[in-house]
């Protein structure tokens, strides 16, 4: 066949396929290349979400790049800027589902339960978060000027997990925060110190992680490592008014860091099925104080809000008029205390430098949006203090109001019984409902939060969440619109799902509707079980599935790793003993849709490591849980590998935690994720050996999570074997 | 330079001259770009698809390309749009995937309205392609990204790779007979 001909016949046919994936091959073409060139130009195509998403990335990364450039004389300067830092937009143009979810539900919910959940989070007794101290950190650190920086060295956004080089002593700068002379913004100079990377004694971190930290002189540098367990992105935040914190971790032999750029909130997100073990320190190697670590669900939230991300969809108009306090220059730092939706505080930023801005969320829930050009419009409603909440009858309706005067209304109970706590608003009037809750328990050193909205065109509108909580605990509610306009008439009704008890191998059907918006159940299990929760839904009905134990120390949610729609989690390692409660409710969340659902509950048999090796297989939704019996003081080695009746794989994390009676006994973690930990040159090849001793008598659990590659049609197998 | 607003509808330009009038106007005000970004984006993301290990990264590298054209706009002097992005998009890729090794993600399911088991097949067949190119040498893979992915003429292809279009067309041939061959030898399948 001739080549030339058929390789300009086959560019042709491409172009014909760039116009219409069904297009007919030109003739003369042979129709094996034609079919396999059509196979491989086969795209799924990209929806509108990622289209706006990566709009939007480019369009803030671009305005800080622009800024940067101006900022540093000429002089190119790049920051430790995670590539997620600003996705308030993300948000807003979250993938729309396959199924009709009203997607302005979705945003709001997500936008109120961020909000919420940082006031919250601020809210809890000696938060080190101070706006004071905050201006204080910015102005305490020594300027450099930009211009006097002949180094350029190549720090790279860190969330692209680039290796980053630390510099030599040659090339370690000068701390420096640029000075934002003339400008608002609080700007992203990269501080930077030769750091050793010590993951020593690493926390255990698990979703929903809320963890006191303190750094000293003597102790300037703490390790934690978190597994993402399943589906979605989890964002690890830093939080102090101490020092300027600085997440390092470790990738491909070389230490990797991000700094807070903005604030004292530095954010590291971890996507799905990545083990990392990372550092908390401060830029500067000698920061010490109290900071917060909290791990979350999601991409970094609007934490830090800068450029033109803002998302709330009702824009108030820019009161320019209204009295409102217009601010400029460093006096944001300084801006008064007190925001709230009758006096509120116009920011106008300088054409270059609008970086980032950091609101003062003690003070008061923050709307920020961008109305034109660089002026920020940044109101809120100060209902922080729940003080005057009006008491309320659980499991109860009331009648309620949003006015002019008080566009919001808070109410308190104690919670009767520990359950599922349904939240529901109605109204004819307001047209962004938006609820949040804030729960703190009986011993008053723990609780958690939440919330939902949305706007509606109903006549009727509605909104509804559901929340944990435990008895004798205190219940806050707040209910307003999320754009602080929308007044009127609502009703409240409040109702606790109590759990049904269940035991290893029961079932429990039940419905979900407005009635019953989500059903919790409740069983016992001790450290080291391996179980398997499934959730059927009757004609397609597609549900959630949410595990979570009696402190709500984490929390592991489920959507579609069963069949079809059907959530399901399986090989999962109960990390301790007591009680645990899965809740099932509808995909779209309580109050969703309707429907009839079986949940399955199961002690799963480890295979046990003293018969011999053993293998176990992944996909990316799942965990495999094996067993053996140790004496106390025994060392034995264990060791990973490829089976031998593989071909090659390229493993990219390798994570294997040993349990004994609820205790970790130590964790081999190979790979960040993205880089590969090994790759087996084939069947047979070692991945991992490595000794361990076990501290007591009994069964060990040994959990084995990996991701990887492969160049086969093969599911992702490996061995793991002990040897003496 | 002004950032502003969201791509709104498209409205793909014309031809090339129209292409090089918006060029002009986003060099004044970057939010012009945004038509351009609405005709290129697919072809971007494709291409980054292709040199990625996941749907992540790929949306990551895409978001550095589009960052790298706003930023870089005074850098077009005329001509091709798409052969001023895709040089871009190609630096992208090799600046990160320099001294890294690519790999393919395992789970790269995407759920369409199709039915279960064309889904899956489809899937199925989509990583054994992948992992055949992941297999092939940079310079191949970047040759048919930029080929089949972003669909650019072997002459733009040839302008960034360095090659003549006659070398890149010929060059693609192969390579694709190649793979088939692969893909056949793998599934046992002919692609229908």
């Amino acid at each position: 066949m001739n080549d030339p001909k058929q390789a300009e016949l086959l560019e042709q046919f491409l172009a014909l396929l760039r116009a219409n994936a069904h297009a007919t091959p030109p003739q003369g073409l042979d129709p094996e290349i034609a079919a396999f060139a059509r196979k491989l130009a086969a795209h799924p195509a990209p929806d509108a979400a990622l289209r706006a998403r990566v709009w939007q990335r480019a369009l803030t990364a671009a305005q800080l790049d622009e800024s940067k450039r101006v900022r540093l004389n000429g002089h190119r300067q790049d920051t430790l800027m995670p590539l997620k830092e600003h996705n308030s937009m993300i948000a807003a143009h979250a993938t729309p589902s396959r199924r009709s979810t009203p997607w302005f539900t979705l945003i709001a919910a997500a936008l109120a339960v961020t909000i919420f959940g940082f006031y919250l989070f601020n809210l809890r007794p000696n938060s080190p978060l101070d706006p004071g101290a905050f201006v204080a950190q910015q102005s305490s650190e020594t300027p450099t000027p930009a211009a006097t920086e002949t180094a350029e060295p190549s720090l790279t956004p860190s969330i692209t997990w680039t290796p980053t080089p630390v510099p030599a002593a040659s090339e370690a700068w000068t701390p420096t925060m640029v000075p934002a002379a003339g400008s608002v913004s609080i700007t992203t100079g990269t501080l930077w110190h030769p750091f050793v990377f010590d993951i020593h004694g690493a926390v255990r971190l698990d979703a929903g992680s809320i963890i006191n930290g303190q750094l000293s002189p003597a102790s300037p540098v703490a390790g934690y490592t978190f597994t993402a367990p399943s589906d979605g992105s989890f964002t690890v935040y830093v939080v102090t008014d101490q020092f300027q914190p600085l997440i390092a971790y470790s990738a491909a032999n070389t230490t990797v860091a991000t700094a807070a750029t903005a604030g004292n909130v530095v954010p590291l997100t971890l996507r799905a099925g990545n083990n990392v073990t990372f550092n908390v320190t401060s830029v500067n190697g000698s920061g010490s104080g109290p900071y917060i670590v909290r791990l979350e669900p999601g991409e970094p939230s609007d934490v830090i809000v800068g450029g033109s991300n803002q998302t709330i969809p009702a824009i108030p108009p820019l009161p320019a008029e209204s009295g409102a306090t217009v601010i400029s220059g460093d006096a944001l730092v300084t801006a008064p205390p007190s925001l709230d939706a009758q006096n509120p505080t116009i920011v106008t930023l300088p054409d270059q430098g609008a970086q980032a801005v950091r609101p003062m969320i003690e003070q008061s829930t923050i709307t920020m949006a961008q109305p034109s050009g660089n002026a920020f419009y940044v109101a809120g409603n100060a209902f922080m203090d729940f003080s005057d909440a009006q008491d309320m009858t659980p499991n109860t309706s009331i009648d309620g109001e949003l006015k002019a005067d008080k566009p919001f209304a808070l109410y308190h109970f104690v919670a009767p019984a520990t359950g599922l706590l349904n939240l529901h608003v109605q109204s004819s009037a307001i047209a962004d409902l938006n609820i949040a809750m804030q729960f703190i328990n009986a011993e008053q050193n723990g609780g958690g939060g939440g919330g939902g909205g949305g706007s509606s065109p109903d006549v009727l509108k509605q909104i509804g969440a559901a929340n944990f909580v435990q008895a004798g605990g205190n219940v806050y509610i707040r209910v307003a619109s999320a754009s602080g306009q929308s007044l009127g008439k609502f009703t409240l009704t409040t109702s606790i799902s109590e759990p049904k008890p269940l035991s290893f191998g029961d079932s429990a059907e039940n419905d979900l509707n407005d009635k019953a918006p989500a059903a919790v159940y409740s069983f016992e299990a001790n450290a080291g079980d391996v179980i398997a929760a499934k959730v059927e839904g009757r004609d397609g009905f597609d549900t959630q599935l949410q595990l979570a134990d009696s402190q709500s120390t984490f929390g592991v949610r489920d959507d579609d790793s069963g069949d079809g729609y059907n959530p399901e989690l399986s090989g999962f390692v109960i990390p301790h003993s007591g009680t645990y409660y899965l809740t099932v409710e509808p995909y779209n969340g309580p109050y969703g849709a309707p429907g009839h659902f079986t949940l399955h509950l199961t002690h799963q048999v480890a295979a046990s490591l003293n018969d011999g090796p053993q293998q176990v297989a992944f996909n990316s939704k799942q965990n495999s849980a094996l067993t053996f019996d140790a004496k106390a003081g025994e060392t034995v080695q264990l060791v990973v590998r490829i089976p031998s009746d593989a071909s090659a794989y390229s493993v990219q994390s390798l994570r294997i935690e040993l349990v004994q009676n609820g205790e970790t006994v130590t964790v081999f973690n190979r790979g960040d994720g993205r880089q590969p930990a090994a790759r087996g040159e084939g069947g047979g090849s070692t991945l991992l050996s490595g000794p361990v001793t076990l501290p007591a008598d009994g069964p060990v659990t040994v959990k084995v999570d990996a991701a990887g590659t492969l160049n086969q049609t093969d599911s992702l197998r490996l061995e793991v074997a002990l040897e003496k | 330079m002004t950032l502003s607003g969201q791509p709104t509808s498209p409205a793909p330009p014309a031809d090339a001259a129209l292409e090089a009038q918006l060029m002009q106007a986003a060099q004044t005000d970057a939010a012009q770009f945004a038509p351009l970004y609405e005709r290129y984006f697919d072809r971007v993301y494709a291409y980054c698809l292709r040199r990625s290990a996941s749907t992540q990264e790929a949306e990551d590298l895409c978001s550095q390309v589009f960052t790298k054209a706003l930023t870089g706009l005074h850098s077009y002097r005329g001509g091709m749009v798409a052969a001023w992005l895709f040089r871009i998009a190609h630096n992208v890729v090799v600046n990160h995937y320099r001294d890294r090794t690519m790999t393919v993600a395992l789970d790269e399911f995407e759920p369409t309205d199709d039915g279960l088991f064309d889904q899956a097949e489809r899937a199925e067949d989509r990583r054994i392609l992948g992992a055949l190119v992941a297999d092939l040498p940079s310079e191949q893979r970047d040759l048919l990204a930029l080929t089949v992915d972003a669909g650019l003429t072997s002459q733009a292809a040839g302008d960034i790779l360095g090659k003549s279009a006659v070398a890149v067309r010929v060059q693609l041939h192969r390579l694709l007979r190649q793979l088939r061959e692969r893909y056949v030898q793998i599934t046992g399948e002919r692609p229908s």
